[in-house]
């Protein structure tokens, strides 16, 4: 009898190690145009009796060492995130998705690279229509090393940089 | 204190919205102290005359209580058809008052005599008849109005019967108001008492009528000028010119009257409205021929006996006219000043000036600041003129006439004494002040039926007066065969007495409406509603003071009301068995069911939210499942999106179930919470209802409130969540703010919608939660699924 509590606790790990990480699918952007805020959204699940708790997405010019990240915000279906918008002498900007259900399990997507072309020569750039959210970006540094200031191959109108202590 | 004569301030305040529970239609005229609209009574649903105190006397105490003081008069009077009643009075949020009269249909007298067809003579006599009746109600009250005019006179459209108005500058007998010396009137009409600011009593408005009924009769008003001082000079020296009556006996016959209404010394004049209007009865009897004089004449005999002497006089301060020669000298002293001759004296500060503005203009207070001093206004003295040769002739016909009139009027007294029994005071009321038209107090739910007055008790003398008393007591009692046995021995007693008959045929008509009555009994107890309606009806007719006839009226109204109950009930049992039934056959895929039972709610109730909802979606259902059956793809499985049940939770346990919301299809009511708190219901809108592999969608939610008060939902901070369910995983979040916070009695309003996504072809399930929260702590759930 007294060596039951000890198998329970000894089993849990297992029992919780059965859920699923949470899982993000998101259509990757390909282009964009320079200067204007990008809005990226993704489904991101939780496995059953599970809640996202957050979800962000990183992002870094290549030629950079640290990612940045942007929160992403429930819009009831989905995950949505507002990135800066690229400066023209940008080319490229890396990214992906990452979340964190309740129980601390993660999940993300794979890296993505979105082109940065001049207007017109992109279709469908995915834009942020929401003048509100993109006017109020907080871009959050995960490394001290990127100083106090949003990187340089971004525009920083309508950002607020928050730099790792 | 505001300056009231600041130029800047509107003469008027221009409302509009509401005052309290009164909804401001229109502005519909002025009264003597401010603006009077066209306004509803939204609590007892009926229009009325709302008056608001003019915007230059808002900060005026004095006149502020004179405002107040004349809703109080009226309405502290009795009810009389004659006189315009006063139902409310109140203050507005700017601290000006107002007050709530009867709304008439019609115009005033003024207009009435302006505009064609010209009024018959016998048309005008009726209509002063009439005045004089509201008046010796009034006066009877102890008021005396003070400002009669025609202006004040309101004829009625609908059956041309006048009532007074704008009691305005009524006055209190008995309580002094100004002590600043302003007159209140219309110059035209005022009586010599109220220009030389003497004490003024009922007979002041006497006068007024006088006046007005020499301008119906002349076409003129007897002491017109376009000069004030003049008018006044005029009403306290001169005779009317009576020579502008026209010719002919029956306008020859009016003279006497006339000239007792207009009488300078109130010894001379009329003493009470009664004795001024049982004149004009003698002259109706003589002159009328048309139903509507005969029907005055009528209500003549009910006219209120004066049973006190005249309403006690009371100070008028303020104009005092001195004739030129007199002890003051020619002056007119506005402001009672020692007078100086040869100049009419500036007002002093806080006095109130005379102002003449043209011919009829009211006078109205005067600025309380200095003004320059208007043009001496001289009245030459003149002496009494002597009697003109012509006149005597005319004089000797009016003094003969005055005594036909007396001799005639000492007979028609008599006559009342022997035949007419002197109305008593508790039954006077009955008889003149009927209740108000039903149209003045339509109410949404109507009062229950009251007896009518009955009629006046009988004052017994002589022989037969046992007999009358013991019939009367039996009447009263509801005794009919003992009144009838009483009346009747009176009659032998006394076989023409005229009480004695009334209340024979009183007794006979009560015993009518009994029979009727127990009839009507009947047929209510089996439940015969029509013929306990006409039953009922037979005995009001009979005898609408019978309060047996009453009861039973009220008993079947409320027998109605039980019905109407009944039924409201059992259709709305019928349709939530409709609509379970429809969502059953739902579930069951019998589509053609489901639609027909969505239809027969839409037939009881075709607003019905669930049944066009649940039809809509069968419909769509089922022509998906015959597209899909004869399809491409036999046997592949059939989904579509299916919105669940709300799910409603109050925060109220009150142990009950919720009537009508247990069982009502797209509300899963819990035990214990109250139906009026929890009328909301989640709906979907899912758009295309059965998407495909490939399909773009979209889902939106709208929140339907069903009760009879707005849902608040929770917004001072994101409350809604939302939770979608794909193939067992959970897409969720924080709490969303919905996109609308307010639903509105009987609408739906869009909570929320997703944004455009994909159908999957390996998406096996899908499903989507909304939850939220109202401001009263209230839950509503609903999940819709695709299977």
């Amino acid at each position: 009898m007294r060596k039951t509590p000890a198998l329970v606790l000894l089993l849990l790990p297992a029992v919780a190690s059965w859920a699923d990480d949470p899982v993000v699918e998101h259509q990757p952007a390909l282009r964009t145009v320079p200067d204007k805020p990008m809005s990226l959204c993704a489904t991101i699940s939780a496995d059953r009796d599970r809640n996202v708790a957050r979800a962000s997405i990183y992002f870094k010019r290549p030629e950079e060492k640290n990612f940045s990240f942007v929160s992403m915000a429930f819009t009831g279906v989905t995950y949505c995130g507002t990135l800066p918008g690229p400066l023209e002498k940008t080319k490229v900007i890396e990214y992906h998705i990452s979340a964190v259900d309740d129980a601390g399990q993660s999940g993300r997507t794979s890296d993505f690279r979105i082109e940065v072309k001049p207007e017109g020569a992109c279709g469908f750039p995915p834009l942020e229509k929401d003048k509100t959210k993109a006017t109020a970006i907080r871009v959050i540094a995960t490394d001290h090393k990127q100083g106090k200031k949003l990187d340089d191959g971004f525009n920083p109108t309508g950002v607020t940089f928050v730099p790792r202590p | 204190m505001a300056d009231p004569t600041d130029p800047n301030k509107p003469a008027t305040k221009d409302l509009t919205g509401r005052i309290g529970k009164y909804e401001i239609k229109e502005s519909i005229g002025k009264g003597a102290m401010g603006q009077v609209y066209k306004a509803h009574d939204t609590v007892l649903d009926r229009d009325v005359a709302l008056k608001v105190m003019a915007a230059q006397i808002a900060d005026d105490a004095e006149l502020k209580q004179r405002f107040e003081r004349e809703a109080r008069a009226v309405a502290k009077m009795p009810l009389h058809p004659n006189v315009a009643a006063v139902f409310d009075m109140g203050t507005h949020v700017d601290g000006s008052l107002f007050f709530a009269m009867e709304f008439l249909d019609g115009q005033d007298l003024q207009k009435t005599v302006r505009e064609p067809p010209p009024l018959s003579l016998e048309r005008k006599v009726t209509i002063i008849v009439q005045v004089l009746a509201g008046l010796a109600h009034a006066h009877k009250a102890g008021l005396v109005h003070r400002d009669i005019k025609p202006a004040n006179i309101f004829i009625i459209k609908a059956d041309g019967s006048a009532k007074i108005t704008d009691f305005g500058v009524v006055r209190e007998t008995g309580h002094s108001m100004t002590g600043t010396g302003n007159i209140v009137g219309t110059a035209d009409y005022m009586s010599p008492e109220q220009v030389k600011g003497e004490k003024v009593d009922s007979r002041s408005d006497l006068f007024s009528v006088g006046c007005m009924l020499f301008e119906l009769v002349a076409g003129r008003r007897p002491f017109h000028s376009d000069n004030l001082m003049a008018i006044f000079y005029k009403i306290t020296h001169e005779e009317a010119n009576f020579n502008l009556i026209p010719q002919g006996a029956d306008h020859d016959a009016l003279m006497p009257i006339l000239k007792k209404a207009l009488a300078k010394k109130l010894d001379d004049r009329y003493k009470t409205a009664y004795e001024f209007a049982v004149d004009l009865r003698e002259w109706l009897k003589t002159y009328a021929t048309t139903a509507s004089s005969q029907s005055v004449l009528e209500s003549l005999v009910e006219l209120e006996a004066p049973t006190h002497a005249p309403v006690p006089l009371t100070e008028a301060p303020g104009v005092t006219v001195v004739p030129e020669g007199a002890e003051y000298g020619p002056t007119v002293d506005l402001t009672r000043r020692a007078p100086r001759k040869g100049t009419l004296a500036p007002t002093r500060p806080g006095a109130r000036t005379a102002v003449d503005s043209g011919p009829g203009a009211t006078v109205r207070p005067g600025p309380t600041r200095l003004v320059p001093a208007p043009p001496v206004v001289r009245v030459p003295a003149r002496p009494q003129p002597a009697p003109k040769a012509s006149v005597l002739p005319w004089l000797a016909m009016a003094i003969a006439l005055v005594a036909v009139g007396v001799a005639g009027w000492l007979w028609w007294k008599s006559q009342q004494t022997t035949t007419t029994p002197p109305v008593t005071q508790a039954a006077a009321p009955p008889v003149t002040v009927p209740p108000p038209p039903p149209t003045t107090i339509a109410t949404p739910a109507p009062p229950p039926v009251t007896a009518a007055p009955a009629p006046p008790p009988v004052q017994a003398s002589g022989r037969a007066a046992v007999s009358i008393r013991a019939a009367q007591g039996a009447l009263d009692r509801g005794d009919f065969d003992r009144a009838l046995v009483e009346a009747g021995k009176a009659l032998d007693q006394d076989p023409g007495n005229r009480n004695a008959q009334q209340l024979q045929d009183r007794a006979r008509a009560g015993q009518r409406a009994l029979a009727s009555v127990r009839v009507g009994e009947a047929a209510l107890a089996r439940g015969d509603l029509t013929a306990a309606e006409q039953a009922a009806a037979e005995a009001m007719a009979a005898a609408p003071w019978s309060e047996a006839a009453v009861g039973l009226r009220n008993r079947i109204d409320a027998a109605k009301r039980e019905a109407e109950e009944r039924a409201r009930s059992a259709r709305a049992g019928e349709i939530n068995r409709l609509l379970n039934q429809g969502a059953s056959a739902m579930q069951a895929k019998q589509f053609e069911a489901a639609i027909g039972a969505y239809e027969q709610v839409l037939r009881l109730d075709p607003g019905n939210q669930p049944a066009q909802t649940g039809k809509a979606g069968a419909i769509a259902a089922k022509t998906l499942a015959e597209a899909t059956a004869s399809g491409p793809r036999p046997g592949a499985a059939v989904k579509t999106f299916v919105p669940g049940r709300t799910e409603a939770k109050g925060t109220q346990q009150t142990g009950r179930v919720p009537e009508g919301f247990e069982d009502t299809p797209g509300t899963n009511s819990r035990r214990g919470e109250s139906a009026t708190e929890l009328p909301g219901r989640i709906l979907f809108e899912a758009s295309p209802v059965a998407p495909k592999a490939g399909d773009r969608f979209k889902v939106t939610v709208f929140l339907s409130n069903e009760g009879r008060q707005p849902i608040q939902i929770l917004s001072d901070k994101p409350t809604m969540t939302v939770v979608t369910i794909v193939d067992g995983r959970r897409i969720s979040g924080p709490p969303l703010t919905p996109s609308t916070t307010t639903v509105a009695p009987g609408q739906k309003a869009p909570v929320y919608q997703t944004p455009e996504l994909v159908w999957k072809e390996s998406t096996e399930s899908w499903s989507i939660e909304i939850v939220l929260q109202t401001t009263k702590g209230d839950t509503y759930k609903n999940t819709l699924s695709w299977k």
